[in-house]
């Protein structure tokens, strides 16, 4: 069953992955990149890295790729870039939020009761802490001046031109 | 209970015999917040910060002097200090401080009013960065503060928004540097999948295990070298240099001539010496192969350097084909420290080149200021412009002769003892080090002829412009530099001594255990 998975995600990857490379419209290629991240986040669930799975999900996934869409419909202007969606692909979209839908009802009935505390002694996110404020602190700590300084940066160069609004007061 | 806090492990609260030897970047820190709010409390905040920003580096400085000599690893092991990290650290920032006298005396009028505490921010980051960038084995660390000294500087490139080759050049430097730093980043993380281990030292160790040389560790070198290149400029990475230089002001150019690439020489030391150590210094697949792309690396870079550097008409493209020059001369010596049987030569050579770094900071930092100085007066980087500069500002040529002559390596400046240093160290070793010893002598003899064709234009052409005028602080700092450069030649002997230590790079194999 893993190796089955694992193939079917393998080839997602690798297929859509050849999409991002080849496709020349850019709304096409992020699309691609939405499968091979997605695609890439069901390894790491195989691989029981369900904290990375979660974060490839929802940083990448979610919040780069939406960045991206977002970044494209604001700025290209090209007729391509924008969405007549046609009669058929309503059609598909239903049939795809339905399955998704029933998917998740069902699953969310099929869970049990009441979901048993793990046992294991495996808690990823505590160790994650505990590294960041133990063996990497200083990398951690580093991080946030080089976030602080880049943002500045980016403040800098997204900064209007004040100087018309300055000249005359 | 228990069974958590066993999970939990040991969260890490540096006690002071840690923060010590991180005291310098404490206080660059401390400047960056310190520039942050200075803008709240002054009217003139360009030069509120300046003086912030020069108070903190001059703080920094002081502080290394107290770091020196308290060699061991810190912070459980992803922090070194030893004499390397302390001498790179002083050169760096003194070295800063230096561009923002600079900026204060030749750019500050040309930059509008609110801009200077963004300006001294990314600056002091990048110094940040810089000066990390020589005290860490640790993979992690090395990217990250190798990011830490390269985004800054993709602003700073582009500081001058309204101008389209400054914009240009800076999208060029992002590009080539995310490119760069992707491949870097991927060879560190096949060498953490090959070892299972972040640091260096240990990687090395392991990599000196006869028959343990994955097919893969070729890509982790190529991806190191690959990321370091590009911030020492070394062809085939250095399309981004004249191109920058030319965009950015005079100022950032300077910085980024010696800070930015000083600090990836250091950092590539550390790493060769940390192979070569581990190596025992024997010839292996890894060390013979590291040795030989090193060498090739630095004679492709010093050749093409200068040869580019031939057909230049603007001053700050032409120091950024001599500034690639250099870094070739520096990437030779490197060559050294893997694959010789015994540690003497890897440490004649690390001391060699932080030599040569210490002397190109005053050569570049005069050159660059005497540059800044005509832009000012002129608003001209062509080196026509340059045009009977002896007349019109006499003490102005002659330091700029000075730099020039010590660029070229010529007594009695320092910058002859430098390259001597430097061939000598190649030329001891024999083998296909004479090579590169004959190759840098070559070169050296064709920068002869674009360097001395800037002191041509200076004394021999004369277009009865008028007298150059401006302020004296620029003057200042390029008669003190030229006043190094003697200086460092005299007393050659005892900056020999104070550098001797350089080559004896803390390995943190052998410490990590006590300092935890």
């Amino acid at each position: 069953m893993t190796t089955v998975l694992f193939y079917i995600f393998a080839l997602l990857v690798a297929c859509s992955a050849i999409g991002v490379a080849v496709s020349r419209n850019i709304v096409r290629t992020a699309v691609c990149l939405f499968f091979t991240l997605t695609g890439v986040a069901g390894l790491y669930f195989l691989l029981n890295a369900e904290f990375l799975a979660a974060v490839q999900l929802v940083v990448y996934a979610g919040g780069t790729l939406i960045l991206i869409v977002f970044g494209v419909m604001l700025t290209n202007r090209l007729p391509s870039a924008g969405w007549d969606v046609k009669p058929w692909e309503k059609t598909v979209a239903l049939g795809i939020g339905a399955v998704l839908a029933s998917a998740l009802v069902a699953s969310i009935l099929s869970l049990p009761p009441r979901a048993q505390p793990d046992e294991s002694g495996a808690y990823p996110v505590l160790e994650l802490g505990a590294a960041l404020l133990g063996d990497y602190l200083l990398p951690f700590e580093l991080v946030s001046v080089v976030l602080l300084v880049v943002m500045i940066g980016a403040a800098y160069l997204a900064k209007g031109r004040r100087r018309n609004r300055e000249a005359q007061p | 209970m228990s069974s958590t806090l066993a999970i939990i492990g040991s969260p890490f609260i540096p006690g002071w015999d840690q923060l010590g030897a991180f005291l310098p970047e404490l206080v660059l820190v401390a400047a960056i917040v310190g520039v942050l709010i200075t803008p709240f409390f002054t009217e003139r905040r360009n030069f509120a910060c300046a003086v912030v920003a020069l108070v903190g580096l001059v703080g920094a400085f002081v502080s290394v002097f107290a770091v020196a000599g308290e060699d061991g690893a810190y912070f459980r092991g992803l922090l070194v200090s030893d004499s390397l990290a302390v001498l790179w650290k002083g050169l760096l920032l003194l070295f800063t401080a230096g561009i923002v006298l600079m900026w204060i005396g030749t750019m500050a009028e040309a930059m509008r009013e609110g801009d200077g505490p963004e300006f001294f921010t990314l600056l002091l980051g990048a110094t940040l960065g810089m000066s990390l960038m020589a005290s860490t084995t640790n993979l992690l660390m090395i990217f990250l503060v190798v990011e830490l000294a390269s985004l800054p500087s993709y602003v700073l490139a582009g500081f001058r928004k309204t101008h389209r080759l400054g914009a240009e050049a800076s999208l060029k430097y992002v590009l080539f540097g995310a490119a760069t730093s992707s491949i870097m980043v991927y060879g560190l993380s096949l060498a953490y999948g090959l070892y299972g281990t972040l640091d260096l030292a240990k990687i090395a160790e392991q990599m000196a295990v006869p028959g343990a040389q994955h097919v893969l560790l070729a890509v982790v070198l190529i991806g190191l070298i690959a990321g370091i290149g590009f911030k020492i400029s070394a062809v085939p990475f250095h399309f981004w240099c004249p191109d920058v230089f030319e965009g950015a002001h005079v100022d950032v150019a300077a910085f980024l001539s010696v800070a930015s690439k000083g600090a990836a020489l250091v950092l590539l030391l550390r790493m060769v010496m940390l192979i070569g150590s581990a190596a025992g210094f024997e010839a292996s697949a890894v060390t013979v192969s590291l040795a030989w792309t090193l060498g090739i690396l630095g004679a492709v870079t010093a050749t093409w350097g200068n040869l580019a550097a031939f057909a230049q008409t603007n001053i700050k493209r032409l120091l950024a084909y001599s500034s690639i020059a250099h870094a070739g001369y520096m990437v030779c010596a490197l060559s050294l420290l893997v694959a010789r049987r015994n540690e003497a030569p890897a440490a004649d050579a690390a001391q060699a080149v932080i030599l040569y770094l210490a002397v190109y900071l005053f050569m570049n930092l005069g050159a660059f200021t005497i540059a800044a100085l005509v832009w000012r007066q002129t608003g001209s980087e062509q080196i026509a412009d340059f045009s009977g500069l002896g007349r019109r500002a006499p003490i102005a040529a002659a330091v700029m002769t000075a730099c020039l002559f010590s660029l070229v390596g010529l007594p009695p400046l320092a910058g002859f003892a430098a390259k001597l240093v430097l061939m000598k160290v190649l030329f001891d070793n024999g083998g296909w080090w004479t090579v590169l010893v004959f190759v840098i002598g070559i070169n050296t003899v064709l920068s002869l002829y674009y360097y001395l064709r800037i002191v041509k234009v200076m004394y021999l052409q004369d277009r009865g412009e008028d007298v150059l005028g401006g302020p004296i602080l620029p003057r200042v700092i390029g008669v003190a530099c030229a006043a190094m450069l003697v200086i460092m030649l005299i007393g050659f002997g005892s900056l020999d001594r104070l550098t001797r230590d350089a080559g004896r790079i803390h390995d943190t194999n052998s410490s990590v255990a006590a300092v935890k």
